[in-house]
């Protein structure tokens, strides 16, 4: 009940919203909502239900149950004009209608303060200009739609969109035909909106840019929320594999403590290579990820090494349930902790070594290599160029006796069992 | 040539709405008078434009030349009214014109997209054969008006019947309708025995303003008016609907309402026309065109302005027509064709360069 009374005070409240097409539940009870000065994404896979949902919470659908609140007011019962000056949507494609130029697009955004006959005044016109300027687009006013680019394109509906001076910003996937570059460009304009007290809803088909500028998630999957919460929350890769059906490696970068997502392709196993062979994979900083990925597929039995906090690797090991050694974020291996790595170098029948570079962090990790029975490398790099220890790692290196090298992570795959088979006929 | 100079000109989109669109007023104002007074001027007899001014002068009062009585009875009785009609026919087609064009967002839309135009000549021709048209003296126009808005209706009809309404469900629909109504007319032809009917029914088809009295004013008058009056105090709605049906509903149109609303004006406006001139065609085509290119594509400008533009077409394609081969008359429908299929054709040339450009 008390989150019932926190939630009475958020500006948009979707409660319980059911939205069907002949037979097809195309929204099945999803709750939403959203406060004063917070973006909330949308995320799911192709037909999850985003889009229709950003519908319904702006009144352009009719819902068969459920109701949309804005500041407690039913979205649907509003009339058109009342609706158009609190919510303003920005789709992901606008259709081109030739020849209007952009100040006259983003003068459409005041229509609905304006009378039927009456021509934009002054007001008008000042709203107009600090939209454009607000978006960025200050200096296409003259310039017709046809003539501008994707994301000049994009800035003129965000113009647009704020000027019709609403409380709620709905956009559908706004960024999807846009290059890196503006992606950013466009969440950045938006973030800073928010932030000056605009509430919006995002469908957002990348999870990265998701992450990166929502304050919260929403993970929808075929018309239902799946998880809802931070983006830490939602995108794990256990809520990530139910609705994408994609085995995904979540982890924060160290230092802008934003999400990094890698998705790992389904290959091609010929499974049940690896049964019953043990692999310990000594990698880091990303170097291992497919690798490991890769080897549980085949089936084999993965460990892997000293692994820091925050390391793409570990994240991998954590989704996919391999054992490794945990240290501190570019912290020294310890006695201890070289000491767990030993037990696991010693279980298995082949260790791998990645392309990883080595610091005095990580160096260790060479010295307990040293103890494998025996030792393949994933990479045909020379060592030369990833030492960054003065040549300490490059001194381990030497001593070790690698009984294999492939740079194609197929060859190593298949090539393991191989491997495996002398390593026990030595014992 | 004139066409062509008149799309060299550079639009003076800067210029702001309320001046763009008093400018256009005042120029074609002047320009429909200037074609008005020439219009009731020429003829078979030859009235000096200072009697025209004295004869349209002397009811407010004012006495400016002496005329005589025959000189007023051809204005008033034969020129005045035709020239009314022509202008209120083409007032009908600019406004549909161009609202058709915005509601499909299609540039070759015209007045007749769904089906209006074909309707209107189907029920007149049936009317003509079977000899219902001469029942009474305005029983030939009623006629087409009933088949115009009842094609307009049916094309409705069968497109919102498909479950989800679309656009591209709408002109499919319009396109079947008129090829079937089209087929119909022909077969009539075909089938019709006596030489009169059949040149009653070709004449009719070309489109003419001859003979046009009153009484033709009078019905045609108020319902173009009241129509175009509508589309004209929706206009902005127009502009929002260009940019998609979601855009439209997001910034406070009620599409559901609105476009039923603006095709049934633009489609009872043509019907009208059709009915009290035949088929004139083209005008609802090029007018439109004509201005988007000068004044941009801004409907709150062009609706307004497309009436004026396909007045002041249709009066001089009008007077082309009775005067280039007097006393004898071309059909009015002929003469905007002959403009109109140019223009057309340019347009088409120009728009496909614009695509080689891209």
């Amino acid at each position: 009940m008390t989150d019932a009374i926190e939630r009475t005070n958020r500006r948009l409240e979707a409660r319980d919203v059911v939205f069907e097409v002949d037979a097809a539940r195309l929204l099945d009870r999803v709750d939403i909502d959203a406060g004063v000065g917070e973006l909330v994404g949308l995320v799911g896979p192709n037909g999850a239900g985003k889009t229709t949902l950003l519908r319904a919470v702006g009144g352009l659908l009719k819902t068969r149950e459920g109701a949309v609140l804005l500041d407690g007011d039913e979205v649907r019962r509003m009339n058109t004009g009342d609706r158009a000056k609190s919510i303003a949507h920005v789709a992901q494609l606008a259709p081109l209608a030739q020849g209007f130029t952009a100040l006259e697009v983003v003068m459409m955004g005041r229509y609905p303060h304006m009378g039927r006959l009456q021509s934009e005044r002054a007001v008008d016109r000042e709203a107009v200009k600090r939209a454009l300027d607000t978006a960025g687009a200050g200096d296409l006013a003259d310039r017709t739609l046809e003539t501008l680019s994707g994301g000049e394109r994009q800035g003129v509906f965000v113009a647009r969109a704020l000027a019709q001076e609403p409380k709620l910003l709905l956009l559908d996937e706004p960024t999807s035909n846009l290059d890196i570059n503006h992606q950013a460009r466009f969440f950045h304009i938006v973030r800073g909106l928010v932030d000056d007290g605009m509430t919006a809803v995002a469908a957002i088909h990348d999870l990265s840019l998701a992450a990166r500028f929502c304050d919260r998630l929403v993970l929808l999957n075929g018309g239902a929320v799946v998880s809802e919460g931070t983006p830490a929350e939602v995108l794990t890769p256990e809520n990530i594999d139910t609705a994408f059906g994609v085995r995904a490696i979540v982890s924060s970068d160290p230092g802008s403590g934003a999400l990094n997502l890698s998705v790992m392709e389904p290959g091609s196993p010929t499974a049940g290579i690896g049964a019953e062979i043990r692999v310990h994979v000594v990698c880091g900083g990303g170097t291992g990820a497919r690798l490991m990925y890769r080897l549980r597929e085949d089936g084999y039995t993965v460990t892997a090494g000293t692994l820091g906090n925050g390391d793409t690797d570990r994240a991998a090991a954590d989704s996919l349930g391999i054992p490794y050694v945990p240290v501190p974020a570019f912290g020294d291996v310890d006695d201890t902790a070289h000491e767990a790595h030993l037990d696991l170098i010693r279980e298995c029948d082949v260790a791998v070594l990645s392309g990883v570079a080595f610091g005095t962090g990580n160096v260790r990790s060479l010295e307990a290599l040293a103890e494998a029975p025996r030792i393949a490398l994933a990479t045909l790099e020379p060592i030369s160029g990833r030492d960054f220890t003065g040549g300490e790692a490059a001194a381990l290196f030497e001593r070790l006796s690698p009984v294999a090298a492939w740079s194609e992570l197929e060859a190593l795959v298949a090539g393991l069992p191989g491997l495996a088979d002398r390593a026990t006929e030595d014992r | 040539m004139a066409l062509v100079l008149v799309t060299r000109l550079r639009p003076p989109r800067e210029a702001a709405l309320g001046t763009r669109l008093v400018a256009g007023l005042g120029v074609l104002v002047v320009l429909l008078a200037a074609v008005v007074l020439v219009s009731l001027s020429t003829g078979p007899l030859d009235i000096p434009v200072s009697h025209v001014l004295a004869i349209i002068a002397e009811p407010l009062g004012v006495h400016l030349a002496d005329y005589d009585r025959t000189e007023e009875l051809v204005v008033k009785q034969i020129r005045m009214p035709r020239i009314v009609v022509g202008a209120l026919v083409g007032m009908a087609l600019g406004v549909a014109g161009t609202t058709m064009q915005a509601l499909f967002r299609n540039p070759l839309a015209d007045p007749g997209t769904i089906g209006v135009a074909s309707g209107g000549a189907a029920a007149a021709v049936v009317a003509i054969a079977t000899g219902a048209s001469t029942l009474f003296f305005l029983a030939l126009p009623l006629f087409a008006l009933a088949g115009a808005i009842g094609t307009a209706f049916l094309v409705y009809a069968i497109a919102i019947a498909s479950g989800r309404f679309s656009v591209a469900t709408l002109i499919l629909a319009g396109v079947a309708v008129s090829a079937f109504m089209g087929a119909l007319i022909s077969l009539i032809i075909i089938a019709v025995p006596e030489r009169d009917t059949l040149r009653g029914i070709l004449f009719w088809l070309a489109g003419g303003l001859d003979s046009r009295s009153w009484d033709h004013v009078w019905l045609s008058g108020p319902l173009i008016l009241a129509g175009g009056g509508v589309i004209i105090a929706f206009a902005r709605d127009l502009n929002l609907l260009m940019m998609g049906d979601d855009d439209a509903g997001t910034l406070g149109v009620n599409v559901r309402v609105m476009r039923p609303v603006l095709l049934t004006a633009a489609s009872i406006i043509t019907g009208v026309a059709v009915a009290v001139s035949g088929m004139i065609a083209f005008v609802g085509l090029i007018v439109p065109h004509m201005l988007r290119l000068i004044l941009g594509p801004d409907n709150r400008v062009l609706v307004p302005l497309s009436a004026l533009g396909g007045a002041v077409f249709v009066v001089l394609a009008d007077e082309i027509a009775r005067s280039v081969v007097a006393p004898a008359e071309i059909r009015v429908g002929i003469v905007t064709s002959f403009i109109g299929a140019p223009f057309f054709l340019f347009l088409l040339l120009r728009h496909s360069r614009r695509v080689n450009s891209l």
